[in-house]
This record gives structure tokens, sequence and C-alpha cells, in this order.
């Protein structure tokens, strides 16, 4: 496991595991988090949501055990103080559509143990401000388009300023623009705190992510940085005029030449690798140790 | 904490699908009253089952929550947030429950008013909704989903019936007045509210550990 120098774990878990419909939808996960935004990548059914509703503490786990901010959550007072400093982002968030945003969160804040009426509506309109909602904070959220309503849901998270963030997939569904803005935010949202991102977008992780870990089958197959993972790729990508039995992955360009991710052949045409092309090849691996940087 | 959740609390529940449930109940109720019918006292008690069930069917949508996922992590406890809801959503029912008896009161003679017994309906209808209770604690216990109502709503329906249809006569739970098993049974609605009851409270708590694992679905929701 790799982490930048000198930064102190804020999330440590220890072989995490949790099996769901007979298959392991997290085994054997040992992960430290540290400040900054980390993302997690995988394919769909790789664990990333089963992982992340762990750490946010709302499945605990069959086996293993896990700190958010120092708090253990397999303990009552532990779970409710780990749960009073982080923020979640659930994969689809819901809302009750008859409040309005600034209702939404004010709620949230209440459930977040800020009783004070004065402080809370202060608290309330800080996130909603600092997601570019305080315009339509009056609207009630059935009105709201699906990324202002994806902004509610951020505004949500981050009541009572957490320490440690945790996003499943935020940038689902949203249109480039206002993906570039929510880029934005978690970016802003990653100073001073511990982010953990999940996505499917290796874009996301690019722009974002001073870490990376790739998850498949329940299982971590990377952990380092994001150049760390494209050069996983270094010398495995080759262009070709025909498809290539023998790539792991390959596609054709809109050139109409043929990219290859695998171990190329002799005498192939390398080219620069792109964190994507890091990414197929440690999904590809066997062992977790095979691609670990 | 409590104080500042009612509100909020009152206007996250699904008041037009209780009003749904409530309304097609008093309408019954209303019958009788409406069309001058002179109702024998075991078919009386039969409306007021059907009523009763009306109101219990409503019911089973009060721990619907579209927001469960989003809210659901927070250092309030579950049993509080769903002791909330249940405290608004009873305190509304029970004036309906009130509503129903005193516009079947308005339609029937004195006489025959003082042989119904308001006590024991009452006491069926209160496992009713104990039933409704319970059922949506235990899928939001061991389920992952934002809105228990429609399964529970029919299972509300469904149980009951089938409860009439398929228990031993000695354990016969709608037994007409004056049947000699009317205490009994009674005794029985009585065990049915109380193990409801305690049923829901079990499935209150968020589990901070897992159980089973792998039987295909998640035990110990949470949120």
């Amino acid at each position: 496991m790799t982490r930048p120098p000198g930064s102190r774990p804020t999330v440590s878990a220890a072989g995490l595991a949790l099996r769901y419909r007979g298959t392991r939808a997290v085994d054997d996960v040992t992960l430290r988090l540290t400040e900054g935004v980390t993302g997690l990548l995988g394919p769909n059914g790789a664990g990333k949501t089963t992982l992340l509703r762990i750490l946010a503490t709302a499945t605990p786990p069959d086996n293993g055990a896990f700190t958010v901010l120092g708090h253990d959550p397999s303990t009552v007072r532990g779970r409710q103080d780990a749960r009073g400093a982080l923020g979640y982002l659930p994969q689809n968030p819901g809302f009750h559509p008859d409040f309005t945003a600034f209702e939404f969160i004010d709620y949230v804040a209440i459930l977040k143990e800020l009783t004070d009426r004065r402080t809370r509506h202060a608290e309330a309109r800080r996130v909603l401000d600092a997601v570019g909602l305080a315009d339509v904070r009056g609207k009630r959220i059935r009105k709201l388009s699906g990324g202002m309503r994806q902004r509610v849901a951020l505004a949500a998270a981050l009541v009572g300023d957490p320490k440690f963030l945790v996003l499943d997939e935020p940038t689902v569904g949203l249109d480039p623009e206002q993906r570039m803005r929510f880029r934005e935010l978690i970016a802003e949202a990653g100073e001073g705190r511990t982010v953990l991102l999940s996505t499917h977008q290796t874009e996301d992780v690019a722009m974002l992510c001073h870490r990376v870990v790739v998850m498949d089958k329940g299982r971590v197959r990377f952990d380092g940085t994001a150049a760390e993972l494209t050069a996983v790729a270094d010398g495995r990508v080759w262009s070709s005029a025909e498809r290539q039995p023998g790539a792991r992955a390959g596609w054709r360009t809109g050139t109409g030449e043929f990219r290859n991710v695998g171990d190329p052949p002799a005498g192939a045409r390398l080219v620069d690798p792109t964190l994507e092309d890091g990414y197929l090849l440690a999904l590809g691996g066997d062992t977790p140790a095979e691609v670990a940087a | 904490m409590a104080a500042a959740l009612v509100r909020p609390t009152l206007r996250s529940l699904p008041w037009r699908l209780f009003a749904s449930g409530w309304g097609v109940g008093l309408v019954m109720a209303a019958v009788p009253v409406l069309f001058s019918m002179e109702l024998s006292a075991p078919v009386l008690v039969n409306v007021v089952r059907a009523v009763a069930l009306c109101g219990a069917v409503g019911m089973a949508f009060v721990l619907d929550d579209p927001a469960r996922h989003t809210t659901g992590v927070s250092p309030v406890p579950r049993p509080l947030r769903q002791a909330l809801r249940v405290a608004v959503v009873w305190a509304v029912g029970a004036a309906w429950w009130a509503a129903v008896l005193a516009v079947i009161r308005v339609g029937v003679e004195p006489a025959r008013w003082s042989a119904l017994p308001s006590g024991a309906v009452t006491v069926e209808a209160g496992a009713l909704f104990g039933l409704a209770l319970a059922l949506a604690g235990a899928v939001v216990r061991f389920s992952e989903t934002r809105l228990p109502g429609p399964a529970v709503a029919g299972a509300v329906l469904a149980l009951p019936i089938a409860a009439g249809a398929l228990l031993p006569p000695r354990f016969a739970l709608f037994v007409p007045p004056g049947d000699p098993r009317w205490a009994n049974s009674h005794l029985l609605w009585a065990g049915v509210l109380i193990t409801m009851f305690a049923t829901w409270m079990a499935c209150g708590p968020e589990p901070r550990r897992r159980f089973g694992g792998g039987l295909g679905f998640r035990r110990g929701a949470v949120g």
C-alpha cells in the first residue's frame, strides 16, 4: 500500500469482508485513507458500493475492523461519533420531494445534532452556497433538475463540516458541464478532508485524486497514485491495423486503428499509456499482488 | 433534538397514503349510518373489523422514507427516528379510530351501542395496526428498501384473512360477540398486539454486526 509521505491515516480498515447473495461482495479489504481525494475505481459489481457503505457505517461488515477518525463503529458510541464526523452521498440519493432544498438540508442538520436553530440555518445556507444552490434554496426538490438534486445530496453530505466524506458515483447522470462543476466541488471538499470517491470515470480520478484504489470481485487490485496506475501500462499498449487476439483488451479508435492493451507481440508499435489502460490491466490481474504499485 | 425533529418528521410522512386507508375506512363506517341500515351485532362487529383493516393498511406506510439512504447515516439513532414517526401517526390514527366509533354510534340505537364491545374491537384494531408496524419495522431492518409500504399493505390485508381461514377454532380471532370464545380470542388479540409491538421494538436498533451471511438478502440494514 502506498500513500503520500508524511500523511497520517484518518480511516483505517483491516480484513473487511461481507458476503451478499452467496458471493464475497467485499473480500479481505485492508485500506488506509489519508487527507485528500482517494478514487475508488472498479467495474459494476466490484464491491465498491458495499465497501463505501461499510466505511460510511451504513452496513456492518461480516468480518474485519475499521476506524473512522479514531472512532470504532462496532460500538454504539463509536458509530454515533463516527457518523457525526462523516458525510455520505449514496449512489441513488433519495429526498422528500415536497421539502425545499433548504428544508431538507435543515432536516439533515437536525439529524446531525445541530439543535440550535440559528446555527443550523446558518449551516444550511453555508452548504447550499458551497454547492452553488443559494438561488434555489426555496425551491421544492421535486422541481429541481437531476444535477441540482445531486448537489442537494452533496450539500447534505457536507453538513457539519465532516472530516471524512464518502461519495458514491456522484457524477453519474450529470451532463459534462455539471460534471465539471461537481469535480470542482469535490476538489474543494478534499482540502483538509479525507474524501473517498467511487466512480466509473477514469477522468474523474485523473483530475481529482491523489490516490487510486482499484477493486474487482471484492478485492483491492491496485492501490497507489494515478501516475503509478498509468505506469502499470508502460510498454503494454500498442496500436495495430487489425484486432490483436492476444491482447487483454482492444478497441477500434476513431482513426480506424486498434488500440491494444496487454502483452505486446514483438515489433509492436507501442503508444503512450493512459490511466484507463492501467486500470484495464489492473483489473486483469489474477491476484492483487500482480499489479500492486 | 426530538422536539426539533417533530416538524420535519410531520412533513416527511406520506399523509395521502394514510388518508386513503383511513378515508375508505371512514366511508365504510358511515355507510350503515347514511343508509339507516339496522345491522345485527355480529355484522356490526365485522364492519368495524373491516374498517380497522383499512386503517391498518393505511398505517403500513408509516416507515416509508424516500430519503432513507440520504439521511440514514446520522448520529440520531434509528429507534428515535422511527418512534417519532410512529407516535405522530398513531396519535392521528387514534383520533381517526375515535371518529370511526363516533360515526358508528350515531347510526346505532343506544341499546345496541351498549352491546357493541368497543373496547374489545379497539384491541383488535390496535393489534392490526401493530401488525402493520411490526412488518414495516422488519422490512426496514432486513432490507434496503426505502418504501416498505406497498409490500406491508399487501401482507396486512392477506395475513388476517389467512388467519381467519386457517386458524383452528380454538384459536379463532374473528369471533362474533356473545360467542363463548369471545374472551379467549381477545386474550389472543392482546397477545398479538404485545408481540407486534415487541417485534417492532426489536427491529428498531441498527445492527452493529451482521449475522448469518449469504442468504440472499441484506441482514442488518441500517438507516
